[in-house]
């Protein structure tokens, strides 16, 4: 019994595409190759626009082996998509210890994407530059509906990341270096929606069943610093600059998770509270490793220090709570910034 | 799982033969206890670099060894936790040499061996190398070589203790079919130890054809007993007591070549009784080419129903002899290699 090949496993419906693409071609006789496989591609809900479609394509048909046409890579951009679309499925019913975000990028190169790297070098020439496989990689399975994918700026960023080695003449094979390159991003941050999708299905439920047993809602006793925690993981993977604005948006919602608009509080009531919970969220976005030299009591400790110096600054110790958020961001912005540096 | 229902140990051997690990353990272990473990990578990896180290032959390589376990003392509660062991080893040429990635697993569930064999062939072992090789690339001097591989180690490691429980799968590879070179018959007691080989005569010519197709006699003859031995110290050294491993199968390859070591066991008044076919695959197929099932059948039929093993030999192949060459004492595998090894 031979394995079974991955136009097998993730089939697509080329006689129907082509007979769609053919009649987009007979519609726009006037245009050229590439602009009416990128025509076709949107058409198909597929890349982000026209414009980067189209540079996308211009781009990879330089280095398609011979025999292949565009369409044929318009092919496999659209089989992409189902293998995106099962990956995610498997995604988003895996449980990974300690939602391990290394683990779940092996597991997820090793499940799906390790067969599929043989499979799309067979059509790309041999001798073309590894960088742009990992570029490849980012354009096919990003999700079109977040961000822009823009090949020159793709293909810059992998560029240094991923050289081609070369034994003589012969190119030296570094492909899982290659994968976890242009889909190490892409699979942590799609484990993070399922992670937030599910803790926010459980406090619905909590909440539903809340409703269900008391007829008082109690008020939330603490902060919940998501996007922190989230923030923090996302950083200790891919080691990527976080911009000053993200860490803003992510403390001012920690702080909004409990500082409510029109209610007085004193700073004595939640200082506590506060140091427990930023120390807490910040320690669970790191990783094991990390851990390991970041103990839980030493974050609680730098906070502590920066609601200390915090404190020295207020001239009142009873304010509302928009006024305690203001005040509070520009302290905790600083901090994680230094922090994350650090790491 | 927890740390302590599992064995679970990934050993990593360079070029240089330089041996790195990364081993789970129950954090309740005393120091000497974590030292006995450690000693395991080097115990384990000995036998795979066997051939290489000896210069006889071919660098053959052992991709597989597992082992059934019987329960000896039923009082034993926590006994019946380990139902798997066994090893896996990957091995890559490069033009620097060989490198090893070799792991050791032993678990409460009947696993998916192939699953986790590809993942430390076809990722965890050539990520290891990958990385290696970029990072020297992309930072020179500055590379941590120690540090680098340690996190492979603890990435793949990760990965193999998330695959478990996955239930064992039948695959293709079972229906091939093998020639049978050889077979042992093995006891093993509290102050009992036999090991037998028959094959076929001495002056056939048929030895020597065997011989193209294995490592060595010698070397066939050692590793049921060698590594039976090693896993039942393995299981103590983890505090497993109470269960006792019986080789069940040991794959070994050379290039194209490969070679199944097949053992069917019964446990009689406290001797271990076993009877082992040695196949190889890359013979050209005759009538006594058969699957690994019908194999498995006439052992049984061996240990259970006290057929008699002339009559077993003539009907696997009738090329073997009923003649029995010691494997125990030096001076009978001494006899084995001078003998049975003899090439010209």
């Amino acid at each position: 019994m031979e394995k079974i090949s991955v136009e097998e496993i993730y089939k697509i419906e080329k006689d129907k595409l082509l007979r769609y693409y053919e009649r987009i071609e007979n519609q726009f006789k006037n245009l050229e190759e590439a602009q009416i496989v990128s025509k076709f591609l949107v058409n198909q809900s597929i890349g982000s626009n026209y414009e980067d479609v189209y540079a996308t394509l211009l781009y990879f048909k330089k280095i398609l082996i011979e025999g292949r046409e565009l369409i044929d890579f318009a092919f496999e951009w659209i089989r992409a998509q189902k293998v995106r679309l099962q990956y995610k499925k498997y995604l988003s019913r895996a449980q990974y210890p300690n939602n391990n975000l290394s683990l779940a990028v092996d597991d997820c190169i090793f499940q799906f994407f390790l067969e599929y790297d043989k499979y799309i070098r067979s059509i790309l020439k041999k001798d073309t530059k590894e960088h742009n496989f990992s570029a490849l990689y980012e354009i096919f399975f990003s999700p079109y509906e977040s961000k822009n994918l823009n090949i020159k700026e793709i293909l810059e960023k992998h560029i240094d990341k991923v050289p081609t080695h070369f034994d003589g003449m012969e190119k030296i094979n570094t492909s899982i270096v290659i994968l976890r390159s242009g889909l190490s991003n892409i699979i942590v941050k799609d484990y993070e929606n399922v992670l937030f999708a599910r803790r926010e299905e459980k406090v619905k439920k909590e909440l539903k069943f809340k409703k269900k047993t008391t007829y008082e809602i109690k008020p939330d006793t603490g902060f919940k610093g998501l996007l922190i925690e989230r923030m923090v993981k996302t950083f200790c993977i891919s080691k990527e600059e976080i911009a000053d604005k993200e860490i803003e948006n992510a403390v001012a919602q920690f702080l909004s998770s409990y500082f409510k608009f029109g209610t007085l509080y004193d700073f004595d009531d939640f200082k506590e509270i506060l140091i427990y919970n930023l120390a807490d969220d910040i320690y669970s976005g790191l990783t094991e490793k990390l851990k390991q030299t970041n103990i839980l009591e030493n974050i609680k400790y730098l906070v502590l220090n920066v609601i200390t110096i915090f404190s020295k600054t207020i001239t009142s110790k009873r304010l509302d709570g928009m006024a305690w958020k203001s005040d509070l961001i520009p302290f905790l912005k600083e901090f994680i910034i230094k922090f994350i540096n650090n790491l | 799982m927890k740390a302590e229902d599992i064995i679970l140990g990934l050993f990593y051997a360079d070029e240089d033969n330089l041996v790195f690990d990364k081993i789970k353990f129950s954090e309740k272990f005393n120091d000497m206890k974590i030292n006995d473990i450690k000693m395991l990578s080097y115990r384990f990896l000995g036998p795979v670099f066997l051939t290489a180290a000896t210069g006889l032959g071919n660098n053959w390589k052992i991709e597989f060894i597992e082992a059934s376990l019987s329960l000896h003392n039923k009082n034993i509660e926590e006994a019946d936790i380990l139902q798997s062991f066994f090893t896996l080893n990957s091995s890559i040429e490069t033009e620097e040499g060989t490198t090893n990635l070799f792991a050791l697993i032993s678990t409460p569930y009947t696993e998916d061996t192939k699953l986790i064999y590809d993942e430390i062939s076809n990722y965890i072992h050539p990520s290891i190398i990958q990385s290696k090789l970029v990072n020297e690339n992309l930072l020179g001097d500055r590379v941590d070589f120690n540090r680098l591989i340690d996190s492979e180690l603890e990435r793949g490691i990760n990965l193999i203790e998330y695959s478990l429980g996955a239930s064992r799968k039948s695959y293709w590879e079972e229906e091939q079919r093998y020639y049978c070179v050889g077979l042992i018959e093995r006891k093993t007691g509290e102050d009992l130890r036999v090991s037998n080989l028959f094959t076929c005569n001495k002056d056939d010519f048929l030895r020597k054809v065997f011989l193209d197709y294995i490592p060595s006699y010698y070397v066939m003859a050692i590793l049921p007993d060698y590594y039976e031995r090693l896993i039942s110290e393995t299981l103590e050294a983890y505090d497993k007591r109470g269960i006792y491993p019986n080789i069940r199968r040991i794959k070994l390859n050379y290039r194209d070549k490969k070679v199944v070591y097949l053992e069917e066991n019964v446990i009689e008044n406290g001797v271990s009784k076993s009877y082992g076919v040695i196949l190889v695959q890359h013979f050209e197929e005759t009538e006594e080419s058969k699957m690994i099932s019908y194999y498995k059948k006439n052992l049984r039929l061996l240990l259970d129903t006290n057929r008699d093993l002339k009559d077993i030999l003539a009907l696997i192949n009738p090329h073997l002899k009923f003649e029995r060459w010691g494997a125990i004492s030096n001076e009978d595998l001494d006899k084995i290699g001078l003998i049975l090894d003899k090439r010209d």
